[in-house]
């Protein structure tokens, strides 16, 4: 009975990786599109700070088009960790959204601290969260508190969006279940999470026998039954969340980096030409009329229906 | 009052309380109650609108209207329970191809991200000046659009979507009346992106607009007249979106010539079709009909600081106008080599884009992704020339000329969509004692409410629609930059450098009584550089609203 547990925690994670994976190259591979920047573009130098671009100076083309990468990234820190855009535009979203999130962030971090010290303690390396000297003690404080606060933070954050769902009309009008689904799946993980570490493992020690035991094959016995169930919801929520819009985790820097921020000019010769060329090749399948359907897109832009060539 | 109150019980319906009823509901979405809207500070305060008027029974017998009593589209109603099914059954073949890469390689990453992954936090809400001026009409909310788009989606092209239809609120029969609204409702957005930039995930509701319209171009060949038939169609075909042809563009440039020498004594010959120019400055045909001044002023300025530039009589090569930014790409990208064309047989080292901000984003940014081998020429925006002419000393200005209030417009397309900011600035600082921003301003600005398209929009009641809601933001700032100075006595001036929004000020202030209320009008940069020459006997601003 144990080896469905392990196995369909296996299949959980592999399936997760690879629709995560699935999604981020389907973003990834998409043909270039036409330029659609929005101001400020963070990586130009200097004229970040209020919007301005390359195209503020004459003969833009023979200028030198340096990135300020460090500022890209500080606005992709504020961003990605202290929600500043909700922040900005709609500070009582963010007074739950921001915990909600930043709560995630935490649990993420114990699993990645959990995962790490299993991993070493299998290569026999050193154990993290069990060394018994003074650096153990310390990491295994500190990843307490990581997990705590996350889990605080994550079902204080989520309370607060869900009652805001229920009740706001500007979101009720919108809900689906499937909204309401996504939040209280979490938080009803919070509370298998922080019941699992209440009751049974405190000091992370069944998390990381559990993980030792995935990467070793290794189908032991799980007897605290609290922790079967906490795992079992775990991997149906590694299946569920690539299907939901929560990836918008991973699509945020294509929307950033492909979108918002994709100044690239178009030079003779330059990589970004052959990329549009092989657009241009595609074949257009639209039906209106003025489109002449069957043509490539090269060949319809560059040959007019009758009804508009030139009439002088 | 008592009349009032039920004039207004009867004529204005509830609005719409649920996504269902977009496509159930048999009475109009919109309530567009004019007691609503975004009130005006003083002196309008007490500015009470009239009803936006009703289509005449014949246009409401004829055309779909049912979203909120205007018909920007004149879409037919079908006669035909047939007519009905093809036109669901069209619109469903065009979703599918927006998602396609071959069909729509143009847009398809940017749309696809914002399909995807809208967690629907109304972050966007707020920063609409449509959906705030409107007094919050929910079809408005910048969302709104995206939402019904995607649980259209949800049932009609995923796999089980009818099986799972009430997990994702799909629960409603895709009709010709949703299909139609939707067509409708894409064109009560100006496309300024100004809900993109506050989306904390980067989701793009304008452009989920333009693509709705780009699906009913492309595929049903739906579409505004004034974009297509009357705009990219008429352009390619006469050379202009007025239509005018090559011969009646050196007429009117010879008439220009005459004005500039009757108004204000300068004897210049504008050059056309001139070879071996550095520059081909490439004005919106709309400023040679509407605002020729503009057309003077440039030909002041590039004279005086001695540039070498033509301007282009070859069918193409006068109106810098691309309206398939708006709706459709194929029509956009036929345009834009049109321009490119010309600009080349003309041997001209680069392409100048004058006053016209949809023009700058078309030939500069957008156009660059469909530019290859020869095709690919240089393109810049005036605003930088202009700044390097007016601070390069070769003409002396005097700023005490400009000595009233001014306040400035940033149009989307230049501003927000391709940050040219502050060259403009800096040239009202120096020539303008009494300069001040509107708030917000910059990239952050709000859009003139002609965007899109919307500013040559005449048909029907659409320019009220207009002039009431989607300017209103706009003059809401423009009177609050002014709030010092609001007397009419004290002559004020917008400079709002594009032509679309140019003409969506002359409708709007025209509309608000704006210039015997308050003494303002409005015009471009280069008229208040000219204003400033030490050299120009006569003031080149006049002082009334065109």
């Amino acid at each position: 009975m144990m080896i469905i547990l392990y196995l369909f925690a296996y299949f959980s994670i592999l399936t997760f990786c690879g629709l995560v994976i699935k999604r981020i190259l389907k973003y990834k591979n998409m043909p270039v599109h036409l330029r659609w920047e929005l101001y400020p573009v963070a990586h130009e130098p200097f004229r970040n700070k209020y919007g301005g671009s390359y195209y503020e100076e004459v003969e833009w083309w023979n200028k030198k088009n340096k990135k300020d990468h460090l500022a890209e990234f500080w606005v992709m820190f504020e961003e990605i960790f202290l929600l500043k855009g909700v922040y900005v535009h709609n500070k009582k979203l963010w007074l739950f959204s921001f915990p909600f999130h930043l709560g995630l962030y935490l649990i993420s971090a114990t699993a990645i601290i959990i995962t790490c010290s299993a991993v070493l303690d299998l290569s026999s390396i050193i154990s993290i969260l069990n060394a018994q000297n003074i650096f153990g003690k310390i990491i295994l404080y500190l990843t307490k508190v990581t997990a705590y606060s996350g889990l605080a933070l994550t079902f204080i954050g989520g309370i607060g969006l869900l009652i805001k769902r229920l009740s706001e009309k500007k979101y009720k009008f919108y809900n689906t279940p499937l909204d309401i689904i996504n939040l209280l799946f979490i938080l009803i993980l919070t509370i298998s999470i922080s019941a699992t570490l209440i009751f049974s493992n405190s000091s992370f020690t069944l998390s990381e026998e559990f993980v030792k035991n995935l990467f070793s094959f290794n189908f032991a016995a799980i007897s605290n039954k609290l922790f079967i169930i906490h795992i079992v919801l775990i991997s149906i929520f590694l299946l569920y969340f690539p299907l939901t819009k929560m990836m918008h985790l991973f699509a945020k820097y294509f929307t950033y980096h492909n979108v918002r921020w994709e100044d690239e000019p178009n030079y003779k010769g330059g990589k970004l030409e052959r990329r549009i060329k092989e657009a241009l090749n595609f074949d257009i399948g639209w039906s209106a009329p003025h489109v002449r359907t069957g043509k490539t897109w090269a060949e319809a832009a560059t040959t007019l229906p009758p009804e508009m060539k030139n009439v002088e | 009052m008592s009349n009032n109150k039920n004039m207004r019980e009867t004529r204005y319906s509830p609005g719409i309380n649920s996504i269902k009823e977009f496509a159930e509901a048999d009475e109009r979405l919109a309530a567009l109650d004019p007691e609503k809207y975004l009130k005006l500070p003083y002196p309008y305060d007490d500015w009470v609108d009239p009803p936006i008027k009703e289509l005449t029974d014949e246009q409401k017998n004829r055309l779909e209207h049912s979203l909120d009593g205007l018909s920007a589209v004149s879409i037919p109603k079908p006669e035909t329970s047939k007519d009905k099914e093809e036109l669901v059954a069209k619109f469903l073949a065009g979703l599918k191809k927006l998602f396609s890469k071959e069909n729509n390689w143009t847009f398809v990453q940017p749309f696809t991200l914002s399909m995807e992954n809208c967690m629907k936090c109304q972050t966007c809400s707020d920063e609409c000046p449509i959906y705030i001026s409107s007094g919050k009409e929910e079809i408005y909310r910048p969302m709104f659009r995206g939402e019904i788009l995607r649980r259209i989606i949800d049932k009609y092209l995923k796999p089980g979507g009818k099986f799972f239809q009430k997990l994702t609120g799909s629960e409603f029969e895709l009709n010709w009346e949703t299909v139609a609204r939707l067509a409708e409702l894409s064109y009560r957005c100006t496309l300024c992106r100004r809900c993109a930039q506050a989306c904390p995930i980067g989701i793009d509701n304008a452009l989920i607009t333009r693509e709705i319209r780009v699906l009913f171009s492309e595929e049903l060949g739906i579409a505004p007249a004034e974009l297509h038939s009357a705009g990219t169609v008429k352009q390619l075909k006469t050379g202009s979106s007025t239509g005018t042809n090559p011969t009646a563009m050196r007429d009117i440039v010879e008439f220009i010539e005459e004005d500039l020498k009757d108004l204000y004594d300068v004897d210049i010959k504008l050059p056309v079709d001139k070879e071996g120019a550095e520059i081909l400055l490439l004005h919106n045909f709309g400023e040679y009909l509407s605002w020729p001044e503009n057309i003077m002023a440039f030909a002041i300025i590039f004279e005086k600081a001695g540039i070498n530039w033509t301007l282009s009589s070859e069918m193409g090569a006068y109106d810098s106008v691309n309206y398939g930014l708006f709706y459709d790409d194929v029509q956009f990208a036929r345009v834009a080599l049109d321009h490119v064309a010309k600009a080349k047989k003309l041997g001209v080292k680069k392409l100048v884009v004058s006053e016209c901000g949809h023009a700058h984003k078309s030939l500069i940014p957008i156009a660059d992704r469909i530019l290859v081998d020869d095709n690919i020429i240089f393109r810049e925006s005036v605003f930088p020339l202009l700044e390097e002419i007016v601070f390069n000393g070769k003409i002396k200005f005097n700023p005490k000329k400009n000595d009233f209030p001014v306040t400035l417009h940033d149009p989307c397309n230049i501003v927000r969509a391709m940050g040219i900011v502050e060259p403009q600035r800096r040239i009202l600082r120096k020539l303008c004692p009494q300069f001040i921003e509107m708030e917000p301003h910059g990239v952050n600005n709000y859009c003139c409410g002609g965007g899109s398209g919307f500013a040559i929009f005449q048909g029907k009641n659409f320019p009220e629609w207009r002039n009431k809601i989607s300017f209103r933001m706009k003059f809401k700032q423009t009177l609050e930059a002014f709030k010092d100075n609001i007397d009419p006595s004290i002559k004020k001036y917008v400079c709002a450098p594009c032509s679309n929004c140019k003409g969506a000020f002359r409708d709007g202030l025209t509309y608000y009584n704006a210039f015997e209320k308050c003494g303002i009008i409005y015009g471009g940069l280069v008229e208040l550089i000219v204003n400033a020459m030490e050299d120009m006997e006569k003031p080149f601003i006049q002082w009334e609203l065109k």
